[in-house]
């Protein structure tokens, strides 16, 4: 093949391009830390980031969401506890008052003590989750029990999104629900004690004992509920760690890697400029006279 | 009988003859790095011979036989194919760069991140659909979605724009290469036919059917008359002495297109043009049309689910983002900008009720449910498009590595067999200047021959 000096020149460039290419793809992944830069680098690669940088951000997301759902479950349960020794308190109470041996202001005095629990279950009805009433459904801005009779919420429950695919839980019980029952027992049973009703009482007890068992049930609801709340907390904290770990794998740069080619590329670049100086300057001119 | 003259002759033309040599070599050397340049070489030949008595010739010197151009057409056509299919791919490359910019993915500052964020902030309002300030960060973050989706629209309709330009140059240029190569085409037939060389004029015509062939992909014939044709599938750009102008012109479709004037069927471009036009479609125009798909789905879902909720103020029906005319044009509705009544009118609400928070959750689930363009959920679709233009820059890129090489591969082989070597020339230069100096010696000899007939013969006894 005949060599002339244009396919000297030509080659010398191309190799010095490329290399030259090879040093600056390399000394961006080290800048930017990033493996991919943009689209076409890695097609797959970059559907697979995006997919999995979106899965992060909704872990986050679940998890957050999943921590304030905790918070209101955690808030109900403290109140429905506040409601359930309160009416085993009453339970005795009654059951005291509705012994023959005592007498009218005996009962009322009972009666004094039992609209103290009607006032501290009253309190935990209306118990505030930061702005919110906890239990007066989706008016929250309402306070549930102004009196024990008149339930001012209504039945809206309020849902947390916890996990892709419409995974959901409801944080909140409306407040009749859980404390309507509690709160006509004891107005009941204090009315009577104070009217010295002993039958009334008897039927009190039986009104007390059941909306503890109502109200037993609903903390089951709750810490049932909870529970599924760890689960969920658990399972995502478990995926987020797995998620994390490929994704660093597809996006992020191995540094030491990196470092590694860039200086073998640095060397082979070198080497191109090097040779393309040595040839370059040759010919037959500088032997001839 | 043979002329005693006919060594001085025979100098004379061996003067001449390397004269001319020399001259070549100087055309080649100055000419070396020439662009299109075809290395030229004369052709010597011992000239007739001369009688010199019963059955017996004497040769009589040299002569200048030929001056020919190196050159092979089969590469000439070679090279033309594959550069203007690189040509091709890096107008598309070019423009698969500025559309990856557009997109910005993947990074924190693309349309994906700014639709999380987006996202995130939906979740938090369904936390605390009362609280002012997570309005504001659903408020803020749609804005910037909005923002970034038309930036990115805005910027595709620029760069389609760009393309459309620069394609109009290109057609400008392309037809006055068409009439320069119908005039050079001229030239070189009339100069043949009155039997001059026509090297370098070959060299400078096929410069530019090179620079056609790489614009438009088109292919050249020559004729038996020395002059080109060029053409594209069947279509004639220049024939002989006649050119024909192309112009840019639109489909049915509203796509770009080039034709030959006065000819209704549209030209198969390829080259840099073909590329520019692939670029066009394919890339900037396909980009924006998902782009607008994406905006449109984003616009109906969330006003729809938007207006079935209500705001802090009890208020409902209302439109959370409008656009008028495509992604460029997506922006939040005046009523949900509007200060703090604004941020009221968030609809977090599926019932007139403060603490309700049903409807920024439903808004949140739009990420899962929202239809775009065939697909469930905008994250599916927009993955889909961003994989799209990847696996078009892709396979771009790649095509674009290889034919870099191929052409070099190319140009190299062509390059050896009409580039220019400078030391063969020197060798050349010092070969004819050696010749030269013989035949100069060979006039001095033949002259002091002549001298001695002329001068000292028949002074016998003088």
């Amino acid at each position: 093949m005949r060599v002339t000096s244009n396919i000297l020149a030509r080659n010398l460039l191309h190799n010095i391009e490329s290399k030259a290419v090879r040093v600056m793809t390399l000394q961006d992944q080290l800048a930017s830390g990033r493996r991919i830069q943009r689209p076409s680098q890695d097609p797959s690669g970059t559907v697979s980031a995006m997919r999995l940088g979106t899965a992060l951000v909704e872990i986050d997301q679940y998890l957050k969401n999943l921590t304030d759902a905790r918070g209101w479950l955690d808030a109900a349960e403290h109140a429905l506890f506040g409601t359930i020794n309160a009416l085993h308190r009453a339970s005795e109470l009654a059951v005291q008052g509705a012994t023959g041996s005592l007498t009218a202001s005996d009962r009322q005095a009972l009666a004094v003590e039992v609209d103290q629990l009607l006032l501290a279950v009253m309190d935990l009805a209306n118990t505030r989750h930061g702005d919110n009433y906890l239990f007066s459904g989706h008016r929250t801005d309402i306070k549930p029990f102004p009196s024990p009779e008149s339930y001012q919420g209504d039945q809206g429950a309020i849902l947390r999104d916890v996990g892709p695919g419409a995974v959901m839980l409801q944080v909140n019980i409306s407040g009749d629900r859980a404390f309507g029952a509690s709160l006509a027992a004891l107005a009941g049973l204090a009315e009577r004690l104070r009217t010295n009703d002993t039958v009334g009482i008897q039927e009190s007890l039986g009104h007390v004992q059941a909306a503890l068992d109502s109200t037993l049930a609903r903390l089951a609801d709750v810490g049932g509920r909870m529970q599924r709340a760890e689960f969920l907390e658990t399972r995502l904290h478990e995926v987020k760690t797995g998620v994390a770990a490929v994704r660093t794998n597809m996006v992020d740069v191995d540094m030491a890697e990196v470092l590694v080619h860039l200086r073998a590329q640095e060397a082979a670049y070198q080497a191109a400029l090097g040779a393309g100086a040595r040839f370059l300057s040759l010919s037959l001119l500088d032997y001839l006279r | 009988m043979v002329s005693s003259m006919i060594l001085l002759e025979t100098a004379r033309r061996a003067l001449s003859v390397n004269q001319r040599a020399l001259d070549t070599v100087g055309h080649n050397m100055a000419n070396a790095s020439t662009p299109g340049y075809s290395r030229q070489e004369v052709i010597l030949t011992a000239s007739e011979p001369t009688k010199a008595g019963v059955g017996l010739l004497v040769g009589t010197g040299v002569k200048l036989a030929d001056i020919r151009r190196h050159f092979d057409a089969f590469l000439d056509a070679q090279l033309r194919a594959h550069s203007s299919q690189l040509a091709f791919n890096l107008s598309m490359q070019d423009a698969l760069q500025q559309v990856e910019i557009f997109l910005g993915e993947p990074s924190e500052a693309g349309v994906m991140s700014s639709l999380e964020r987006f996202w995130v902030a939906l979740n938090d309002l369904a936390q605390h659909p009362e609280s002012m300030a997570t309005r504001a960060l659903v408020r803020e973050s749609a804005g910037t979605a909005a923002t970034i989706i038309s930036r990115a629209a805005l910027d595709l309709r620029a760069l389609r724009q760009d393309i459309e330009e620069t394609l109009r140059a290109r057609v400008a240029e392309v037809n006055g290469l068409a009439k320069e190569i119908a005039e050079f085409n001229y030239q070189i037939t009339s100069s043949r036919a009155r039997g001059h060389s026509t090297n370098d004029l070959e060299d400078k015509r096929d410069l530019l059917v090179d620079r056609l062939a790489e614009l438009t992909g088109a292919r050249a014939t020559v004729g038996p008359q020395g002059d080109v044709r060029v053409s594209l599938s069947g279509i004639a750009l220049v024939d002989s002495h006649a050119s024909h102008p192309i112009s840019l012109a639109r489909d049915t479709g509203g796509d770009l297109r080039v034709a030959r004037e006065g000819m209704e069927a549209f030209l198969q471009l390829g080259g840099a043009m073909g590329g520019l036009l692939r670029a066009d479609q394919d890339l900037a125009g396909r980009t924006l049309r998902a782009l607008d798909t994406l905006a449109a789905g984003i616009v109906d879902g969330f006003n729809r689910v938007h207006a079935a909720g209500y705001g802090l103020d009890g208020s409902t029906g209302t439109a959370f983002f409008v656009m008028a005319g495509g992604a460029a044009t997506l922006r939040l509705s005046d009523v949900v900008m509007d200060g703090e009544t604004g941020l009221r009118a968030i609809a977090a609400a599926s019932t007139p009720v403060t603490g309700d928070s049903e409807n920024a959750r439903r808004l949140a689930g739009l990420k899962e449910n929202l239809p775009v363009g065939g697909f469930t959920g905008w994250d599916e679709y927009w993955r889909n498009v961003v994989a799209g233009v990847g696996v078009t820059g892709a396979e771009v890129n790649r095509s674009a590595m290889v034919g870099r090489l191929l052409v070099k591969e190319i140009e190299n082989r062509r390059d050896s067999v009409r580039g220019v070597s400078l030391d063969e020339e020197v060798t050349n230069l010092v070969r004819f200047q050696h010749a030269y100096a013989a035949a100069a010696r060979l006039a001095t000899a033949a002259d002091e021959l002549l001298d001695v007939i002329i001068n000292r013969l028949g002074l016998v006894g003088r």
